[in-house]
Parts: structure tokens; C-alpha cells; sequence
């Protein structure tokens, strides 16, 4: 964690829990929001997580990422959080808030997007015009048809 | 220049009004006023939140369903300018947005109309209940008197003709 007083502890944490401006930050662009994990819930894991790299948005991820706790090879995927042990991890999938979570996911509809907000503003769907067909692929297609 | 959407209220953003927030994987998320800024930070979730325009909708509390609502769209291929096409479209907008006005009026005449009802009444009751605020007790006794006399006087016409 980066903006420690000279003289202060890394580990355990101030007691008021302060973070500096770019923890803060960080922390806004790098949780998971609710609608990317309710995609990443409905893929196969190996996609989401491979034991290796973490999620994060799309941004291409080392292996071993030392900013996230275990270096990333323990991600829960339906709460978006990493541990720093297989165990931790395991006794964490047995608890109640995240049996609660793995529900919800499952049973909520697909979370709000801009495309929900545009139909809330008294929009019809997006409407990009006849498609252009360019090309010997698209003349084919057309023959074919 | 395009009018957007805002992503949580739904309401217009014009040019040099509110925040966007670009995430990771490119979406972008425009809000209107810090308001939906905020509360969106506070991953609050709009279909929840009772003065979005997506919780009205998804409640019935507005008109939802409409042709008018297909004749707004976005699209992302530019359009090549053609002056005859914009007077015509913008007669367009001004001839829909005044139906669809009437439309949703109309939608909520209707969804008040048991409502208005309902207010009468409450107000009748609340004006048996409450007349004192207005007038003394021994004024209200004294006017409601008055107005027995006349019945009165009819009874006892009538008790008298039957006998």
C-alpha cells in the first residue's frame, strides 16, 4: 500500500482505517461492479480466473500480481474478492454472505446498463441504420441469399 | 454534439453538464448532476432508487409502452447532412414530443382518477374531525341547532297530520 506517514505501520492498518487519495482511487477503478460480476458468474470459471491472474477489468494482468492479497491465485468470483490461502478461501465459500451472493446472482435480472436507461428516458432501441454490405464476403453472403 | 442519457436517472445531459466515468473494460458511464454521480459511487442500484426514470417505469408509475418511444434512437453511423431532412426532423421532434406529452398526462389523469376519490372523502372526514380548528365548539353546537329547526318543524307537522 503506497502514502504511509515516515514511521507509520504497512501492516494492520490505522485504527481509523484512513486511506490516502490514490487508495482511494484505486480502489474506485479496480472493485469489480455488480454487472461485470454477474457476467463473469454466468461463464465457465476458467475464463473468469485461472488460478493465475486476476479479473481486474480487461487490463492485461501479470502473474503473481503483488498489489492484491495472495498474489491472486485465490479469487472468489461472486464476490470479487481475493484471499490469501486456499483455506481462507474455502472457509469463505462455506459462509452465509457469500451463499446469499451466489443467490442473488443467480436469481436477480441482468443488472442496470445504459442501454435500460436510454428505454427509461423514453428511447426505442438503437437503430444504426440498413447494414452497409462492402466486400466479396458480404457479396457472397448476398448471392447466397 | 449528441444528447445523452444519464445512466442512473435517465434524464438529459447536455453539452458542458455532469460527469463521465470511463471504466476498465471501456464502458462509459455518464451521469447527469453529481446527485447521480454519488450514487452511483454508492453502488446503489437504480431500479431501486424511487426518482429514476427506470424505477417509474419498471413501478407503473409512468407510461412505459409507446409508439412514441420508438421514434427517438440512437444511432452510431453518422448521417450525411441533408438540409431537407433536418426541417423535416426537427418538425418531427416538436409533432412527437407534444404527443407523447399528452400521452403521459394522460397516463396520469388515469392513475390518479381513484386517488382524487379517495382525497375527497379523507377530506370530508377530516373536516368532521378537525371543524374545531376552525370555529369554537359552542359556534359549530349553535349552527348545528339552527339547522334542526326546520326538521324539527317538519316532524311535528307530520306527527300532527297523522294524529
Amino acid at each position: 500500500m503506497g502514502g504511509t506517514a515516515p514511521g507509520k505501520r504497512k501492516v494492520g492498518g490505522d485504527h481509523k482505517h484512513r486511506k490516502t487519495w490514490k487508495q482511494q482511487r484505486r480502489g474506485e477503478f479496480q472493485t469489480r461492479h455488480i454487472d461485470q460480476v454477474w457476467e463473469d458468474v454466468r461463464k465457465p470459471p476458467s475464463l473468469v480466473h485461472n488460478g493465475k491472474t486476476g479479473p481486474m477489468g480487461t487490463t492485461a494482468k501479470a502473474e503473481l500480481d503483488e498489489d492484491v492479497p495472495g498474489f491472486g491465485k485465490h479469487y472468489c468470483i461472486p464476490c470479487g474478492k481475493y484471499f490469501g490461502t486456499a483455506v481462507a478461501l474455502a472457509s469463505h465459500e462455506g459462509e452465509r454472505p457469500h451463499k446469499r451472493r451466489v443467490k442473488m446472482l443467480h436469481t436477480t435480472a441482468r443488472p442496470h446498463n445504459q442501454r435500460d436507461a436510454d428505454l427509461a428516458g423514453d428511447m426505442g432501441a438503437p437503430d444504426n441504420g440498413p447494414k452497409l454490405r462492402t466486400g466479396v464476403a458480404a457479396g457472397a453472403a448476398e448471392m447466397a441469399e | 454534439m449528441r444528447l445523452e442519457k444519464c445512466w442512473f436517472c435517465s434524464s438529459t445531459i447536455y453539452p458542458g453538464h455532469g460527469i463521465s466515468f470511463v471504466r476498465n473494460d471501456a464502458t462509459v458511464f455518464r451521469f447527469c448532476r453529481g446527485k447521480c454521480h454519488k450514487n452511483f459511487k454508492m453502488k446503489r442500484n437504480p431500479r431501486k432508487v424511487a426518482w429514476t426514470k427506470a424505477y417509474r417505469k419498471l413501478a407503473g408509475k409512468e407510461l412505459a409502452e409507446d409508439a412514441t418511444f420508438e421514434m427517438e434512437k440512437r444511432r452510431n453511423r453518422p448521417e450525411k447532412y441533408n438540409r431537407d431532412l433536418v426541417g423535416k426532423t426537427i418538425k418531427a421532434i416538436e409533432k412527437v414530443t407534444d404527443i407523447r406529452q399528452k400521452r403521459q398526462d394522460r397516463f396520469y389523469e388515469k392513475r390518479m382518477e381513484s386517488a382524487r376519490k379517495q382525497q375527497l372523502r379523507a377530506d370530508k372526514v377530516q373536516l368532521e374531525k378537525e371543524v374545531h380548528l376552525i370555529k369554537a365548539p359552542a359556534g359549530i353546537r349553535a349552527e348545528r341547532e339552527k339547522l334542526k329547526e326546520p326538521v324539527r318543524q317538519a316532524d311535528a307537522k307530520r306527527d300532527a297530520m297523522e294524529e
